[in-house]
């Protein structure tokens, strides 16, 4: 975060302040861009989350995971606030991702996609099963009943769905970022400083 | 989808009510909904509490209403996932046509089913009684950093645009012979057309939001005006004491059920 | 006395962005007294949002880079003070008002006290500072409004005051006329002038050189960072150095130098660059000699007229390619089917909102159509029939004789190739070169083929310079020209381009002007929906008018007669040569 001339409490300056807002609106409008124009199977409810996380590190990056979740409660669903936390894991995850140079390989950020996955399925975990009895409402839910009918506890259950689908998504959430962040013109590049240079 | 989230134009009870005051009372309901030894405190609290107040606040349809919308199917969902694949020990069951229900399964499913209704319920009449900018002002006077209630309030407003945008994006795409029709791969290769436009186009509004964000001062040290009060009267603060040495009194007794 | 002390002061101002090469200011010397309106005018990238920036400190706060000179805004040295002590001295408002619009606040009331809030302002103050700025610009009774449900010009009005609130003695605006309408335009006009005369000091970066010869008390022109005329708008607008530098005229001047070659305009007049100057000299002009009036006006006239400005209007670095573009498709010698037809068609969206109420058009091959109409008569909805983005809710649209109820989009593309006025929406390729290819390629050409469309398309809108570059990392108007080439490159025998010379340069738009013509020798056609109704005027032939969903007008720019003229006025005004006719 190098670029603008006031920093404040919370350390974000004006850039941040101006980009994580719309980073949020982007986590919510392109899930229902991917499912309603292309009906592709898969969520992309992240991909602002990762990519502020990636353009200006950690903070910035939980930041909007929790702010998503809270939005996303205010707006449509009160019962996504537990999972505020998990959220704010991913944009950590890709802050870090960002200032180890991540975006240079497509496969580095292929891995981090599948790490983002397996650390969010492992924290999700515990609030799906204490708070949710392990199920969500969605198509997901078979698998929790597959593992569980296989001999695994709720919480297990809940983690082992998790980590079938997450790393799925998450690696696609990454690749598509990654395929952004490269495009990206140089001006905007240098204006968001978290990355490093390549 | 409207700029202020959830929140309804009505006039009641918990509109007056200072934000804090609410999230405190929120805070005790869930607590109440997990720690009463009772597998349907929450169910009870439901009726008992949260309704009334949706009915002196004048939001008790719409309240019913997303309540059901958004807890409907992971209801239905536990019922049958855990009333079915319940793991546990137990192996008492009810019949119910030719399915074989796990009372163990059965039972925790209520349990967490009437919990979730004081989790997604409590925020959900607070979110509909209160406009966004009163709630980021009394958290910010308590301390919540400037920049996350002003992160909040913008995101919530710039939704809708966003939303637009995305839809230009399609028509703009789709009038260049983008095909977003068609088999899995075919409508794979849309996504960075559409993808891309909006975040690199958000990504240059950005610049410019940042220096309005510096035009208006809003980094500038020193202290802040508020235009408006959010009035905060001492009956409410009282409230909120006596609400927090119940939810204190409520986890100290179940300790000492536990330990006992 | 503070009055002749200048409030904004530059000596000798260089500024080089960090990175570049090159300095985008060059030397620049300036002092503005109080209460002057001052326009900048250049070309796409000849400094004049540095220019803007460097005086409002976002250069060199904000854009980093190396500033050398004096910059001395209302007693601050801009590089000396941060941004957060500045807006009290001199505010900025930019031409793209929604990212202007905190967001943070839920009424125009709120939003204009946002910023004093921030200072700390105390709260009575607050509220004094408020009502002045709703007043100063006319929106008292619009305060309780969100700022999202108000008009472009309104929500223009409304970042204006936002700023005016802060009570800085220097207002600089960087092409405000972009996103506005002509009434939006006179309007803002009328209030900078109001501003003005209550002591403000204004700057202002714009393309309009007719708006720019009808407000400010003063020009200066820019070209590559350098100062080459400064005066008063009569002396500046008209100085040939301007032409030279690809910059042009305003259209009166250029009429009236037209007119003096044909002997109307005596050669000893200087050049008028208002309408009412050149009404003025015309009529006196007429009475002094024998020129019978209207004599040489008959209906192709502005036309030639035009053609003329152009050739003589040489761009000084631009070499423009002549336009190769593929042959159009062999014609059978019967007559050819018509692009587009539309049928009593009528359009209600899910909102209930009636957009189209019984339209019916045919487009044919080798035309050159205006579409024009108010905000919200139902041009953007008749555009997305012309390629199936929207499908009648009755009667029939055929796109190539395909009813597009039967028919995707991306097959309608293959014959209408639209160019949407938010260019952003479309541009998301690394290379001028890759986001040019991505139409030819959905549409299924075989490579080579779509290469060589590529190439025609970069060299018709001037981008070979630009063609490994990223769109983004160009001005925006040479953005746009992107976008039109990516369209363009779709070798669609139908072109819409929506709003296509906002924010172009002279040069630019004579660029495009002569594409469309190209275009339409080739038997291609285009359409344009625009409010530069000068633009559509010089360039195009059929004239449609929309109005509340129905087709009220439908003929030639050159067939138009008094009763058409008279609907065309009401709606949407007169080309500057239609109204010279029909007032002179």
């Amino acid at each position: 975060m190098a670029t603008s001339t006031t920093s404040q409490r919370g350390g974000l300056n004006s850039t941040a302040l101006a980009l994580i807002p719309i980073a949020i609106a982007i986590n919510v409008v392109l899930g229902q861009l991917v499912q309603n124009v292309l009906k592709l199977p898969i969520y992309l409810d992240s991909i602002g989350t990762v990519l502020v996380g990636i353009l200006l590190g950690p903070l910035a990056g939980a930041i909007t995971g929790l702010i998503a979740n809270v939005i996303w409660g205010f707006t449509l669903a009160p019962s996504a606030l537990p999972f505020a936390a998990v959220a704010a894991v991913i944009g950590v995850i890709a802050g870090y991702a960002g200032q180890y140079g991540a975006p240079r390989r497509w496969w580095l950020m292929a891995l981090f996609g599948i790490l983002t996955g397996i650390v969010a399925a492992a924290i999700s975990a515990p609030i799906a099963a204490y708070v949710f009895g392990g199920v969500t409402g969605a198509g997901t839910d078979v698998l929790v009943a597959t593992f569980q009918n296989l001999g695994a506890s709720v919480l297990g259950a809940s983690f082992a769905q998790g980590a079938v689908s997450d790393p799925l998504d998450k690696t696609i959430t990454y690749l598509i970022v990654w395929a952004i962040v490269i495009a990206l013109p140089r001006r905007l590049i240098a204006r968001f400083g978290n990355l490093r240079q390549q | 989808m409207q700029r202020t989230g959830l929140f309804l134009e009505r006039v009641g009870f918990l509109q007056r009510l200072n934000p804090l005051t609410k999230l405190t009372g929120a805070l005790l309901l869930i607590g109440a909904a997990f720690l009463l030894p009772t597998p349907l405190a929450g169910a009870a609290l439901l009726v008992l509490a949260l309704m009334p107040l949706a009915v002196a606040s004048a939001v008790l349809r719409s309240f019913v209403d997303v309540l059901l919308k958004t807890l409907l199917p992971v209801i239905l969902s536990l019922l049958l996932v855990q009333g079915l694949f319940f793991p546990g020990a137990d192996p008492a069951t009810i019949m119910l046509g030719p399915f074989a229900f796990r009372r163990a399964g059965l039972e925790f499913a209520l349990t967490t089913a009437s919990r979730l209704l004081i989790v997604a319920g409590a925020p959900l009449l607070i979110f509909q009684t209160t406009h966004p900018i009163i709630l980021v002002q009394a958290l910010t006077e308590r301390g919540m950093p400037r920049s996350i209630g002003y992160i909040l309030l913008v995101a919530l407003q710039l939704i809708p645009a966003m939303s637009e945008r995305a839809a230009g994006v399609a028509e703009a795409q789709r009038a260049r012979g983008l095909e977003t029709e068609g088999g899995l791969l075919q409508r794979a290769r849309g996504v960075l057309p559409l993808v891309s436009p909006l975040i690199v186009g958000a990504l240059v509004d950005a610049e410019e939001r940042a220096m309005a964000i510096e035009s208006r001062a809003f980094t500038a040290p020193g202290r802040k005006t508020w235009l408006h009060d959010v009035p905060d009267p001492p009956v409410e603060r009282s409230a909120r004491l006596v609400m927090w040495l119940a939810l204190g009194a409520l986890i100290v007794w179940r300790a000492a059920v536990a330990v006992v | 006395m503070p009055d002749s002390l200048p409030v904004v002061e530059l000596r000798d101002a260089t500024f080089t962005y960090a990175g570049a090469a090159e300095p985008a200011l060059r030397g620049v010397s300036l002092t503005v007294p109080p209460g002057q309106i001052c326009a900048v005018v250049g070309r796409a990238g000849a400094g004049k949002s540095t220019l803007c920036a460097l005086c409002t400190g976002f250069v060199p706060h904000f854009y980093h880079g190396q500033l050398n000179g004096a910059v001395i805004v209302n007693g601050q040295d801009v590089a000396a003070h941060p941004i957060a002590e500045l807006v009290r001295h001199v505010a900025l408002v930019g031409s793209n008002t929604f990212s202007q619009i905190s967001g943070a606040r839920f009424s125009v009331y709120d939003e204009v006290a946002f910023g004093p809030e921030n200072l700390g302002v105390p709260r009575h103050e607050i509220v004094e500072r408020v009502d002045w700025a709703l007043q100063a610009l006319k929106m008292s009774h619009l305060r309780d409004r969100s700022p999202y449900a108000l008009s472009g010009g309104q929500q223009q009005r409304l970042v204006i005051a936002a700023a005016l609130a802060m009570r800085p003695p220097v207002l600089v605006l960087d092409e405000p006329s972009v996103q506005l309408d002509p009434p939006g335009t006179e309007e803002l006009a009328a209030l900078l002038r109001a501003l003005s005369q209550q002591g403000m000091t204004i700057l202002f970066a714009e393309h309009r050189l007719e708006w720019v010869a009808e407000l400010a008390d003063r020009v200066i022109a820019l070209d590559h960072g350098a100062i080459i005329a400064d005066g008063v708008p009569a002396d500046v607008l008209a100085d040939p150095v301007l032409r030279r530098a690809g910059i042009g005229w305003p259209r009166p001047a250029l009429i009236a130098e037209r007119a003096r070659r044909e002997g109307r305009w005596p050669a000893e007049h200087p050049l008028p660059v208002t309408l009412a100057g050149l009404v003025e000299g015309l009529a006196a002009t007429r009475n002094g000699t024998h020129c019978e009036p209207g004599h040489q006006r008959n209906g192709g006239e502005g036309e030639q007229g035009s053609e003329e400005a152009s050739h003589s209007n040489q761009v000084s670095h631009t070499s423009l390619h002549t336009l190769a573009l593929t042959p159009p498709p062999a014609v059978p010698s019967s007559t050819p089917p018509p692009l587009v037809v539309l049928e009593q068609v009528h359009f209600i969206y899910p909102t209930g909102v009636e957009a189209l109420r019984g339209v019916s058009l045919t487009l044919g091959r080798g035309e050159r159509i205006a579409l024009l109409g108010r905000n919200g008569a139902g041009k953007s909805t008749l555009v997305r029939h012309l390629n199936g983005l929207l499908r009648p809710s009755q009667g029939t649209a055929l796109v190539a004789g395909n009813d597009t109820r039967k028919t995707t989009v991306a097959r309608c593309a293959r014959h209408v190739g639209i160019v949407f006025q938010d260019v952003r929406n479309q541009l998301f390729a690394r290379t001028v070169r890759d986001e040019v290819r991505f139409g030819p390629q959905n549409l299924g050409f075989p490579p080579d083929q779509v290469e060589a469309l590529v190439e025609r398309a970069v060299d018709a809108l001037d981008l070979r310079d630009a063609i490994a570059e990223h769109p983004y990392d160009l001005p925006p108007a040479r953005r746009r020209l992107v976008a039109i080439a990516a369209v363009l490159a779709m070798n669609t025998p139908l072109l819409v381009l929506d709003e296509p010379t906002a924010g172009l340069d002279g040069a630019g738009i004579e660029l495009l002007s002569r594409l469309i013509r190209e275009l339409s020798a080739q038997n291609r056609s285009v359409l344009v929906v625009s409010h530069d109704l000068d633009f559509c005027y010089e360039t195009l032939e059929r004239v449609i008018l929309l109005r509340e969903g129905r087709i009220a007008l439908d003929t030639r720019f050159d067939a138009l007669d008094a009763t058409a003229i008279t609907t065309l006025d009401n709606d949407v005004g007169l080309p500057i040569e239609v109204r010279l006719r029909h007032t002179g």
